[in-house]
């Protein structure tokens, strides 16, 4: 049995993986997999919670996240084909038409 | 089997009736949209439109009912109902300007309607749900479709960077909020409301929230566009398409902020003290950021932007109060603002025209000679967003204002009133543009009849309901009632 | 009929719906029939509820409910007592004078319609104002016809000192507006309402010092609206805007709504000492600085506008010794008199093709006897000569300030009346009499007004002569004072031994004797030049420097406030900037430091590994270095993150200390 704190930090570690990788890439792709990334550790977080606590609502909560998740990366990847084909890129520097 | 089944409260479907139908319809919007010929597709906008109409009666029929079902999470009460009767109203308007504007645009498509739909639904879910993650299943259920209709004109690069920007903040932020919520769970071991309140009841307060209370305040933040979260709202406003813009900058903010509310209020009551704080220093910040930016921008459509971030810090003092009064007077600004600032953006809907979106300073140089009338209501709309009486804006801000002095924020009170002066300054300039300077010759104005409609509306709503409060007091006192009402 | 008393400003709303909307289309230069109509009627209706008024009728009129919550509750409803009644008389009887006049005056202008649609709309906000029951009903009034006002000085847009006047007007009154609304919010945290009657019962139980608080801020509303120190800078340039609105807005109605407000709470006012001392200071200086600046004007309307900013100190050093209907009584012979000069000069005007400056008249009363003949008894009626209106107003306020003790204010404001008839009759010489200096084109078609123009001038100087008249003793107060009394709190000052020590005609004589010398003073100096004035302008020219620049107060205030407000403007929409910057280089640094990280704790590998695994490290490191430009997505995440990370310290730290 891992104690709870051990996997609340280790969601803590990932959370801020993610939160790196979505402040500091360039590319949209990974920008998003970084966000990606801190939604799956605050389902670490859920479950480690869940089985620390012995309640089952911690374990389901992170299949509406995935599920949410999911439809933010279909949507998501919709708009980057159709920035893409206005700008050719997915450089997210270079989208700063909208400024000031 | 039965055994199984006995020990479960089967919940009560007629509380999620309006949700459904709202889906229905949405769905329904999506599936006959392909046989209609594309010279009819506003077909779909009356459909939707009838829809909202249906929806509001059906809601109406659930006034002064409380229901709460589905093991604690979804509450129907007056406050949730009248939160989803104000969808309805402005969506409704949302809907008549948009009619023409689609067709100028060239992107008069039925999903359009089916995700004002969907994300009505994930709205009316927001205001009822009592359960943290009910919260953040509502939010993306708004946000998602708010994502595609922000890139709706899929051929503007400005659209599609305004969709982006917002999708990206949106995803990121709602990790945090999530973040949040988790927290929330494995400090009190629920993340029903409910539970949160009788676990810090039993347990005091536990530090862990203290954080958690941040990170949902961020959270939410986004949406509501509060400072220091305000900073995609300009950029998205600007690109977005003006129809969309007008419903994103009032329609889901009102649903965040309800939702802020129910959250603050049912679940974290004990910490008052300290979320009150938080969103002091908040609600001044926006306030003062939103009002002093504004003043240099020359695109309309941006300096309404910032002007709603200005709102959004009036809109906290609401919560802040933590009071009967500052509920009602709360629901009322919502009213008031879903008016005017609707209102405002749909008349630069109205100054679309061929190869002018009208989102300039310029473009309403000389408007009150070209076309009177405009002007005349414009200068409404932009006295209501001032807070001149008698207009709906000026009750709105100073029940508020009471509020909050009720609450004893007397700096804070200051601060309003003393960005109010300043927010003025940027209003005049807009009807400077209009009165006092000449027209330009260029395209002649459309005068499209359902944005002559909505807008007449909207100015006849923002008068009478400021000189004649009542009907909207009474709601709002109604919805107050569900906090404080012992 | 008082229970009618509701239909008053009901006429003038339906004349401005039916010119707003069907004017320009329709109507156009037939727009006097629903406008002046509309007034007659409000007139009528305000006679016949003053007579009930007068056998001592008042009424609470509640039309529906406005804002009504557990804690608010304020109806729409009209209050009128002996105060109203007046108001109405004077704000009625001149508005009707002036849409009569105005039908010459404005007749050959485009906007015809638009500008009979503002100013029903100005007479309409002008009775809410007078009638509204509670503090939020008049500032309703307070802000409508703050706004009527900026569209009028706007009225010629084409122009751009018009529409910045206009803005400097809405502006500069707002910030008096927000130490009004400051002041309401203070009555009712302390008292829960703000219907008058409530809040005057009630006042017994607040603490001096909130009544002192409360009333400060009020009265700071007050010297926005009424243009008193410091906030009168905008009235002299409302000047910009037709001269029946200068005649009607900003001379006989929306300047006094200050006096107005400040003697509809003279309970608050009273027991507050401390703010009644405050007013009368500074309606007294005011009066004082106004009229030493009209001294040295040329152009006739700034004259004017200075003696309105003048008078209106009067009043307010009227109501600030505790004599608030002598206050009230000014008001309303002011609003005769000045409304009288403000509409003969805008006669002129009409015949000098628009031309203000006094250096380009004189010998006008040969052209236009009616005009000049109005214009003298206005002056008259300025200058305080008995039995003008004006005599018997001002004579009462500089009494009471005598028997109250405020000698020094008395000494002042007795020398200001002399100033006043000064710089009155140097325009009445300059501009009627003496040598004709006008120029050769304008003097071809120089002209007498229209009828419509010269009767709504007689009728004023009729005013303008007999309204003093109420004003006449009574035993120890005076007719006017006597049907004022039920509303009036009326304050015992302790030392009224100066009343005995110096008969009242002592200081009657006195002040009509101020008077005439003034009028003498500028006899012998414009009309016979026995003195040079510019010789005296040259021998006092730091004096005529200091009256002509109006002391420098624009300049001080637009060096203060005006490039302030834009400093920050401009500030906050770099700041945007500048944070961008900071965080791209803060980025930077971080960015270094890790890369800096990521090759020492990694050269082991890049030494033992292999070529490949180095040029990917190195890659990586480059990466890590261009991440210095980050895209704005990012830094807008950034700050989210920057935000909550700030949040969560502060409110942590606030929390464990």
């Amino acid at each position: 049995m891992i104690p709870v704190n051990v996997i609340f930090l280790y969601s803590l570690i990932i959370f801020c993986i993610g939160l790196w990788g979505a402040l500091s890439r360039r590319n949209v792709f990974i920008v998003l997999m970084g966000i990606e990334l801190m939604l799956n550790a605050v389902n670490i977080a859920f479950v480690g919670f869940a089985s620390s606590l012995g309640n089952i609502a911690g374990q389901i909560i992170p299949i509406f996240v995935i599920t949410v998740a999911a439809g933010e990366a279909a949507v998501g990847l919709a708009i980057v084909v159709a920035i893409f084909r206005n700008r050719l890129s997915i450089n997210i520097d270079s989208f700063n038409i909208l400024k000031w | 089997m039965s055994n199984f089944l006995a020990g479960i409260q089967f919940p009560d479907i007629t509380a999620i009736i309006p949700e459904v139908i709202a889906l229905i319809i949405g769905c329904l919007i999506l599936l006959i949209d392909p046989f209609i010929p594309k010279q009819k597709k506003r077909l779909n906008g009356y459909i939707a439109l009838f829809g909202f109409v249906v929806l509001f009666f059906v809601t109406l029929s659930y006034l002064g009912k409380s229901i709460v079902t589905f093991f604690d999470m979804f509450s129907v009460d007056n406050f949730s109902t009248s939160m989803k009767l104000f969808f309805f109203v402005a969506n409704f308007v949302v809907v008549l300007i948009s009619l023409r504007y689609l067709e100028m645009e060239d992107s008069n498509l039925g999903e359009y309607y089916a995700l004002l739909m969907f994300a009505t639904v994930g709205m009316m879910v927001m205001v009822s749900s009592k359960d943290l993650i009910m919260f953040y299943i509502g939010l993306e259920t708004m946000a998602i479709p708010l994502y595609v209709l922000a890139g709706f004109i899929r051929m503007n690069e400005r659209s599609a960077e305004s969709a982006l920007k917002y999708l990206l903040m949106g995803v990121f932020v709602s990790g945090i909020f999530l973040y949040g919520i988790a927290l929330t769970y494995g400090a009190t071991g629920s993340t029903k409301l409910v539970d949160i309140v009788r676990f810090t009841y039993i347990n005091g307060v536990n530090p862990i929230l203290f954080v958690a209370i941040i990170l949902i305040a961020c959270g939410l933040g986004l949406e509501i566009a509060m400072v220091p979260f305000h900073f995609w709202a300009p950029d998205v406003y600007e690109g977005a398409p003006t129809s969309v813009t007008a419903f994103i900058s009032v329609v889901p903010k009102v649903a965040a902020i309800a939702a802020l509310l129910r959250v603050y209020f049912e679940g974290f009551t004990f910490f008052a003290p300290y979320w009150q704080t938080v969103l002091w220093l908040l609600s001044a910040l926006t306030m003062i950021i939103g009002n002093v930016t504004a003043v240099v921008q020359d695109n309309v459509k941006r300096m309404l932007a910032y002007s709603s971030v200005a709102h959004a810090g009036y809109m906290l003092m609401g919560i802040l109060s933590f009071n009967e009064l500052g509920v009602s007077s709360l629901v009322y600004y919502f009213f008031a603002y879903s008016f005017m600032n609707i209102g405002a953006f749909a008349l630069v809907i109205y100054l679309r025209r061929k190869n002018i979106v009208g989102d300039r300073l310029e473009d309403f140089r000389g408007l009150a000679q070209k076309d009177p009338i405009a002007a005349l209501v414009m200068v409404v709309f932009l006295l209501s967003l001032a807070g001149v009486p008698p207009t709906v804006g000026f009750v709105g801000k100073f029940l508020i204002f009471s509020a909050a002095l009720k609450a004893g924020f007397y700096w804070l009170l200051v601060i309003a009133v003393v960005t109010s002066v300043i927010s003025l300054y940027y209003y005049f300039k807009i009807a400077r543009s209009m009165y006092l300077e000449e027209p330009v010759a260029d395209e002649p104005l459309l005068q499209p009849l359902s944005v002559k409609i909505a807008i007449f509306l909207l100015a006849i709503l923002t008068v009478v309901f400021g000189v004649y409060p009542t009907p909207i007091m009474n709601l709002a006192d109604l919805s107050a009632k569900v906090f404080f009402g012992y | 009929m008082i229970e009618y008393a509701w239909l008053i400003p009901v006429f003038p709303l339906v004349g401005m719906t039916i010119n707003g909307i069907f004017g320009i289309k329709y109507i156009k230069d037939k727009a006097h029939w629903v406008a002046v109509p509309a007034l007659g009627l409000s007139w009528l209706f305000s006679i016949l509820v003053f007579i009930d008024v007068l056998n001592g009728k008042t009424a609470l009129i509640e039309l529906f409910d406005w804002i009504i919550t557990p804690d608010i509750n304020v109806k729409v409803a009209f209050w009128i007592d002996q105060l109203t009644a007046v108001m109405l008389m004077v704000v009625t009887t001149l508005s009707f004078w002036i849409h009569v006049y105005s039908i010459g005056y404005m007749g050959h202008d485009p906007g015809y319609p638009r500008y009979f649609t503002y100013l029903n709309m100005f007479v309409f906000f002008m009775l809410i104002l007078v009638l509204g029951s509670s503090y939020l009903l008049l500032f309703v009034g307070w802000e409508g016809v703050g706004l009527c006002s900026y569209l009028l000085i706007g009225y010629w847009y084409e122009r751009e000192s018009a529409w910045k006047a206009g803005m400097k007007a809405f502006i500069t009154n707002r910030v008096g507006d927000y130490g009004f609304i400051l002041g309401m919010f203070t009555l009712w945290y302390y008292l829960g309402t703000l219907n008058f009657n409530e809040v005057f019962a009630k006042a017994h139980t607040l603490s001096p010092e909130i009544v002192t608080i409360a009333t400060l801020l009020l009265f700071a509303g007050a010297t926005g609206k009424s243009a008193q120190i410091p906030l009168y800078v905008w009235l002299p340039d409302a000047m910009e805007g037709p001269t029946p609105v200068s005649a009607l807005i900003h001379a006989a109605t929306m300047v006094t709504a200050g006096v107005y407000m400040v003697a509809r709470s003279n309970v608050l006012y009273s027991m507050a000492p401390l703010s009644l001392e405050v007013v009368a200071i500074i309606g007294c200086l005011t009066a004082f600085f106004a009229a030493t600046i009209g001294t040295s004007q040329f152009d006739l309307k700034r004259v004017l506008a200075y003696s309105t900013v003048s008078q209106l100190g009067y009043m307010f050093f009227g109501c600030g010794v505790g004599a608030y209907a002598s206050g009230i009584f000014h008001l309303m012979t002011h609003a005769f008199f000045k409304g009288l000069l403000f509409l003969s000069s805008g006669s002129v005007m009409h015949a000098m093709s628009d031309v203000l400056d006094m250096r380009l008249m004189g010998s006008l009363k040969k052209y236009m006897p009616i005009t000049s003949f109005t214009f003298i008894i206005g002056g008259l009626a300025l200058a305080g000569i008995p039995p003008f209106a004006g005599f018997w107003s001002k004579d009462e306020i500089l009494h009471h300030a005598f028997t109250s003790g405020h000698i020094t204010l008395w000494f002042l404001g007795t020398l200001t009346a002399g100033i006043t008839a000064y710089y009155t009759f140097r325009a009445v010489f300059m501009t009627f009499f003496g040598r004709g200096r006008i120029p050769k084109v304008i003097k071809e078609h120089l002209h007498e007004s229209p009828p419509v123009m010269t009767i709504p001038l007689i009728v004023l100087s009729i005013g303008a002569i007999f309204a003093g008249f109420v004003g006449l003793k009574k035993g120890e107060t005076t007719y006017f004072g006597e049907f004022l009394a039920p509303v009036i709190h009326v304050v015992h000052h302790a030392n009224e031994g100066h009343a005995k020590a110096i008969p009242e005609s002592m200081l009657i004589a006195l002040s009509v004797a101020v008077g005439l010398t003034g009028i003498f003073i500028a006899y012998i100096v414009h009309m016979k030049k026995l003195i040079d004035p510019n010789e005296w302008v040259k021998r006092l020219w730091f004096l005529h420097r200091v009256f002509y620049r109006k002391y420098w107060v624009d300049e001080l205030y637009f060096a203060l406030f005006i490039d302030r407000t834009l400093d920050l403007a401009f500030f906050s929409w770099k700041f945007d900037q500048w944070i961008i910057d900071g965080v791209v280089n803060g980025a930077a640094w971080i960015s270094r430091a890790f890369a800096w990280i990521t090759r020492y704790c990694t050269e082991p590998f890049i030494v033992d590994g292999a070529v490949n695994g180095a040029s990917y490290v190195v890659d990586l490191s480059a990466r890590v270095l261009r991440r210095v430009q980050t895209g704005l997505v990012s830094n807008y995440m950034l700050f989210v993150v920057a935000g909550t990370v700030c949040l969560l310290t502060v409110f942590m730290f606030i929390r464990l200390f």
